[in-house]
């Protein structure tokens, strides 16, 4: 009895105390957001009128801003005439001015229909995890999605991938396309007060260069030394590029197709080397920061001073409304959670990737509407070592294509045949750039002639390290492959392994010989170029025996050259791509992408921008 | 998994000598007639025990080859329980899956009996050693078993060897703990001090006096441990620290039939089922065998 | 008393030391460190090379680790090797959420396995007993992700009574905190409520038969009273003792739920910190848990000390 009678003490009680009194805690240490001031969010809508909005569609409809640019650079060639005494000169000019007219003609103006914009409400929308937020620092792919609502470009794509200013106001070029000027939009404030300024942008420029595939191939590349000195601010808004080749993909340089590291960030954050990661995500866009939680939600809300770019909304170009209060970007690591919350209206956008099965699973629920965009095509590939053991045989590369059957993989990876689609071209179907050179092999599942192959080289029973990385996207499809493998006779030593550690196996210590992977494919020369063709042996850089490759790509950006012209290049760069394999393509899979039926203006691309969007009055 | 019943493992009832093994083995066979649920769990477990081994003459497709061409198709006469995402059929993947899983369980349960009788009996026989063996117990069993075997699986990659060395490892302390319990409570006893009196040296006072009565107590633990395993690897499988992809685990099949739950539920349902069902039976066993062999215990295990 | 609980503290030092030796020793045996999880094809092997040098992981394992140790000492856990927000900020947040989970799993394992547990003794070796006791062994088997997915499915999408994710914190209100913790919080507390309702029965068995128990009886007490009075609170001791222990169980099982119902908790932190090799925030969080385990345990010895005078220490 007496135990009985000390028992009173709750023990159990005691400690459920404890714990509720550390919840309690808890709470009252995190801070709650507090509610945005609601006169404030009042004043905006009425700053931003339902008609003004609908006047930027008529706008859209009937005129194409972007000759603007265009006509600066005619008017520059005008004064470069005076001090130029020949001919010759003008005449290049011209072909310039009308090689880029012709570009803004093929432009198809985006239908933008604001019926019934709302301010206000919370977007939840899916992100990738991101380690960091810096938008120059390495891995910033992870987060240059979030990071475009918060920070601006000097330059952004448009829906048909031409670049268009956006913290520039215009720019001209000296006739030998060598010196660039640019200048700025005034009244460009930063989020943390300060104006924009062209020093602003050169030291951002200047702290990316380095790594920025793009930007070091237009600077860097093309000299040797330093080439710090060919950014130059010349006064508050107006800064200098100063080149030493004439070259083509100058602008879209400054912008990439669905990241852009290249943002325009204040002082506190250029003035530090690329390695000291800054997580401050200041910038000048439409959202600012409020709160990141790593790895749970990163939370923007509307920046009020917000100077938007003119112009019609064109994917991440033109005009940006912040409609929505607030948007949060939340980590949900699993796709059937992602799925679960769409569906229970817990999430209104999933912006991460995801499958045509997990597609398939949303796509009878009358709330949700799935997008699947054809803009936005990932190429799955080969990566075979072609300086490895194996792999450096062309013989067993080529064994490779005419083995791999690219319905199968594509399947394994992205499920039914409308998520996917087989592509023979080394450059993305459906573009300007597809071409049917040398595609006789691509898909022939011919595994007699590969077996002849293979065993030609030698390679019967050769060891094919396989490095695989934990997702089921690159995983299933690894299944294939290696099933393909083994019938040709090889032996796969296959290796699971996650992102850090098969960094380390293939970076590092260079021991594989072949993975899948999927990459954002060639959808134009001139956009990400560099990455894409140096990054041809993954981490070798890759240059043909021939130097043929080298030579075409050479021509392609330094030479002022007709589409029709560079058409023929890229045909060229095809032929010898097919004959030394330095990857074997498989397919190109199509982008997904949900949305619950409540949010409005949503118009689908490779990624959406959660700007120029709102929310439905209803629930 | 098995956090409070090993843990719980700590003291362990001073137990007479005992005739041995076979006085033992009489107690389970009457234990089986008398516990119909026992009967039923061995039933259980035998079937998909020998289903498992005899996976190659009961099924009738590749467990591992894939056949895009018969994606997702529902359970039909050809594939009984359906095909998965690629086209393998889920029956012969289930089945074989027993098969990874018998393995890791038993493996397991092995390296845990031997493991902690050997540092049990270290342990509690050697004075010197005692301290800092049971100071490592301490730590490991600090880590919840899952963030260990996640913490070492990261370290040592995703393998059925691995993932058999990371539970073992997890599962070794509370075995240890339990056996120098034993030990301690035990070379106090008469029938040792005996043994002692007449010569008998300490490895063979530990082998024929000390180890044979602590065989109930371990045979208890033991099926805690296996049907722990087989939870375990499924959830290593969610961690995607698992069997390699391709092989076919039960925690495999369930982990990657999760994203197809709202349109092929077959994927992942039936090898959720058979792990339960196997789990639940190796559980039920363990209980009858801990009523039989020592009422007793009933309390600690 | 208060010697052998000085006693106690002073031995989990050398616990907490060995959990960070070996915490340590396999996050860097394990292959990639954090600089690596930030590979694409833009960056270059140098600039991870550079970025791994300013990070100081290039440094040798024992100086990382020296290092590491003196700031520990300090009282300083470090930042987020990438984020570069200090740990303690990374963990409050979260801590919130994982403690409630923590809270309802207990109050339901609880709730659902003592009473079962008695009932299942009330009625031994019947029906009633064999059908709980075989719905816990279910409890113990079915892994709990599996169960949750199924949860999800039937009571978030089928019948909305329950969000299908994320966590609401209690400020925001205390039914709307429940309800976000409802789900989650009963698919990880079958588990350790089936070891409840396991223990509680065979201990009650076990007190039924005692003598006091005849005594009671035989003065004529009702059935009740001898059950919940005097049955069940001298059984009730060695079902705290279990406390402890299931509440180790239960922080396991956070790591689950925390990932299916996406909450933002430490268990998620912790499983991303792994992958990420961010070493500081793992270091930190399974110090946390061994001291947690190590202190748990010995406030339930305490315990179990004060209401047994028999037991000293």
């Amino acid at each position: 009895m007496n135990i009985a009678k000390r028992l009173r003490l709750p023990a159990a009680a005691a400690i459920a105390a404890v714990m509720l009194a550390v919840a309690l805690a808890c709470t009252t240490e995190t801070v709650r957001e507090v509610p945005v001031d609601r006169v404030v969010t009042q004043e905006v809508v009425k700053e931003v009128p339902v008609e003004r909005v609908v006047e930027v569609e008529k706008e859209v409809v009937r005129t194409v801003e972007i000759e603007k640019p265009v006509e600066v650079i005619k008017e520059v060639v005008r004064e470069v005439e005076v001090p130029g005494d020949t001919v010759v000169v003008e005449k290049e000019v011209v072909v310039e001015v009308e090689k880029q007219v012709v570009v803004t003609e093929e432009v198809e103006v985006e239908k933008i229909v604001y019926r019934d914009p709302r301010m206000g409400g919370t977007i939840r929308v899916t992100d990738i995890q991101k380690q960091h937020l810096d938008a120059a620092a390495p891995g910033y792919e992870a987060n240059g999605w979030s990071n475009t609502h918060i920070k601006e470009s000097t330059f952004q794509l448009n829906a048909q991938y031409d670049p268009r200013p956006e913290l520039v106001e215009s720019w001209k070029t000296s006739g030998d396309g060598l010196t660039w000027t640019f200048t700025l939009r005034d009244g460009v404030k930063f989020h943390n007060g300060d104006p924009m300024t062209a020093a602003d942008v050169v030291g951002s420029i200047k702290r990316v260069q380095d790594h920025d595939g793009m930007i070091s191939t237009l600077v860097k590349d093309h000299q040797d030394g330093d080439f710090d000195g060919h950014w130059t601010a010349v006064d508050r808004l107006t800064y200098e590029m100063a080149l030493e080749k004439f070259s083509t993909f100058v602008l879209s340089s400054f912008t990439q197709p669905t990241i852009t590291g290249q943002f325009i960030v204040p002082e506190s954050e250029w003035s530090r080397p690329v390695t000291d990661v800054n997580n401050d995500a200041v910038g000048t866009g439409p959202f600012k920061l409020d709160q990141w939680i790593p790895g749970d939600r990163l939370i923007v809300s509307r920046y009020e001073d917000y100077q938007s770019p003119p112009g019609p909304p064109s994917w991440q170009a033109g005009r940006k409304v912040a409609f929505a209060d607030k948007v949060e970007f939340i980590v949900v690591p699993d796709v059937a959670a992602q799925v679960a919350a769409l569906k229970a209206g817990q999430l209104d956008v999933l912006s991460t990737p995801f499958g045509g099965d997990t597609a398939d699973q949303m796509k009878d629920d009358p709330n949700i509407i799935i997008h699947t965009v054809r803009f936005g095509t990932a190429r799955m590939s080969i990566w075979p070592k072609h300086s490895g053991e194996i792999f450096d045989d062309v013989r067993a590369r080529q064994a490779l294509r005419l083995a791999l059957p690219s319905e199968r993989i594509m399947t394994a990876a992205y499920g039914s045949s409308s998520y996917w689609r087989t592509c023979a071209s080394m450059w993305t179907c459906d573009t300007f750039w597809e071409s049917d050179v040398d595609t006789a092999d691509y898909n022939a599942q011919d595994l007699a002639r590969a077996k002849a192959l293979i065993e030609e080289a030698g390679l019967v029973g050769a060891e094919v390290l396989m490095p695989v990385r934990s997702l089921p996207l690159v995983s299933d499809p690894s299944r294939i492959v290696r099933e393909v493998l083994e019938d040709l006779g090889m032996v796969v030593i296959w290796e699971d392994l996650d992102t850090g550690a098969w960094v380390e196996r293939v970076i590092t210590e260079d021991k594989w010989d072949l993975f899948v992977t999927t990459t954002s494919g060639f959808k134009d020369p001139f956009i990400g170029n560099s990455v894409h063709f140096k990054k041809m042996g993954w981490i070798h850089d890759y240059a043909d025996e021939t130097n043929e490759m080298t030579e075409n790509l050479d021509r392609l950006f330094s030479e002022n050259l007709t589409r029709a012209e560079q058409k023929k290049i890229t045909d060229q760069i095809q032929s010898v791509f097919f004959r030394d394999l330095p990857l074997v393509p498989l397919g190109e899979g199509f982008k997904n992408l949900a949305v619950r039926t409540r949010i409005k203006g949503y118009i689908p691309h490779e990624s959406v921008p959660m700007y120029n969007l709102w929310i439905e009055d209803d629930n | 998994m098995a956090v409070g019943e090993r843990s719980a493992a700590r003291a362990v009832p001073n137990r007479s000598p005992s005739a041995g093994l076979r006085t033992r083995w009489r107690g389970v066979r009457r234990a089986f007639a008398k516990n119909p649920i026992m009967l039923l769990g061995f039933v259980i477990f035998l079937i998909i025990s020998l289903s498992a081994l005899a996976a190659p003459i009961i099924t009738f497709h590749d467990p591992v080859r894939t056949n895009i061409e018969e994606r997702l198709e529902p359970p039909s006469a050809d594939h009984w329980f359906g095909t998965d995402h690629l086209g393998v059929d889920v029956y012969a993947r289930t089945i074989y899956g027993g098969r990874v899983s018998l393995f890791v369980g038993v493996s397991v349960a092995i390296l845990v009996i031997g493991g902690g009788l050997f540092f049990g009996l270290v342990a509690g026989y050697n004075r010197k050693l005692d301290g800092p063996i049971m100071r490592v117990a301490d730590a490991v069993m600090a880590f919840p078993t899952l963030l260990l075997a996640l913490a070492v699986a990261a370290a040592l990659g995703g393998s059925i060897r691995n993932i058999i060395l990371v539970l073992a490892i997890s599962g070794m302390p509370g075995m240890a703990r339990l056996v120098r319990g034993q030990v301690l409570s035990l070379r106090e006893q008469q029938f040792v001090e005996g043994a002692k009196a007449i010569g008998a040296t300490m490895p063979r006072i530990l082998t024929y006096h000390v180890a044979p009565n602590t065989f109930a107590a371990m045979m208890v633990m033991a099926s805690l441990v296996f049907a722990g395993s087989i939870v375990a690897e499924a959830g290593l499988a969610f961690l995607g620290v698992g069997a390699p992809t391709f092989a076919p685990s039960w925690g495999n099949l369930i982990v990657r039939g999760r994203d197809f739950l709202g349109s092929s539920p077959w994927i992942s349902f039936f090898p959720g089922l058979l792990l339960t069902l196997m789990v639940l039976a190796i559980n039920v066993i363990g209980d009858g065998l801990r009523d039989a062999l020592d009422p007793r215990l009933r309390r600690r295990l | 008393m208060q010697q052998y609980i000085a006693r106690r503290i002073l031995q989990s030092l050398p616990i907490i030391a060995v959990v960070a030796v070996i915490t340590f020793a396999l996050v860097h045996v394990a292959p990639g460190d954090a600089a690596y999880m930030l590979f694409s094809p833009n960056v270059s092997v140098e600039q991870i090379e550079e970025l791994r040098r300013s990070l100081g992981l290039d440094r040798p394992m024992v100086v990382q680790f020296v290092d590491w140790a003196v700031r520990f000492i300090r009282g300083d856990l470090g930042t987020g090797l990438l984020s570069k927000q200090p740990v303690l900020d990374l963990m409050k947040p979260r801590l919130e959420a994982t403690v409630s989970i923590t809270f309802w799993g207990m109050v339901f394992s609880i709730v659902m396995g003592i009473p079962l547990g008695m009932v299942a003794a009330w009625k031994a070796h019947g029906l009633i007993d064999r059908a709980v006791m075989l719905a816990a062994v279910f409890g113990l088997s079915v892994p709990s992700f599996w169960l949750a997915y199924i949860f999800v499915w039937a009571f978030a999408l089928q019948l909305p009574w329950f969000p299908a994710i994320g966590y609401t914190p209690i400020s925001d209100g205390l039914w709307p905190w429940f309800r976000s913790l409802a789900m989650p919080c009963f698919v990880i507390s079958l588990h350790t409520g089936a070891v409840y309702a396991r223990m509680t029965r065979s201990t009650m068995i076990e007190v039924l038969n005692e003598d006091y128990v005849r005594t009671a009886r035989a003065k004529g007490l009702a059935e009740f009273n001898v059950f919940v009075r005097h049955a069940f609170k001298n059984a009730s001791i060695p079902i705290i003792t279990l406390l402890g222990f299931l509440f180790i169980g239960l922080i396991t099982g956070t790591i689950f739920v925390e990932i299916v119902f996406a909450i933002p908790g430490l268990g998620r932190l912790l499983v991303d910190a792994v992958k990420a090799h961010d070493i500081p925030i793992v270091q930190a969080l399974l110090m946390l848990t061994a001291l947690v385990y190590v202190y748990v345990n010995l406030i339930v010895d305490i315990i179990y000390a004060y209401v047994d005078p028999r037991i000293r220490y």
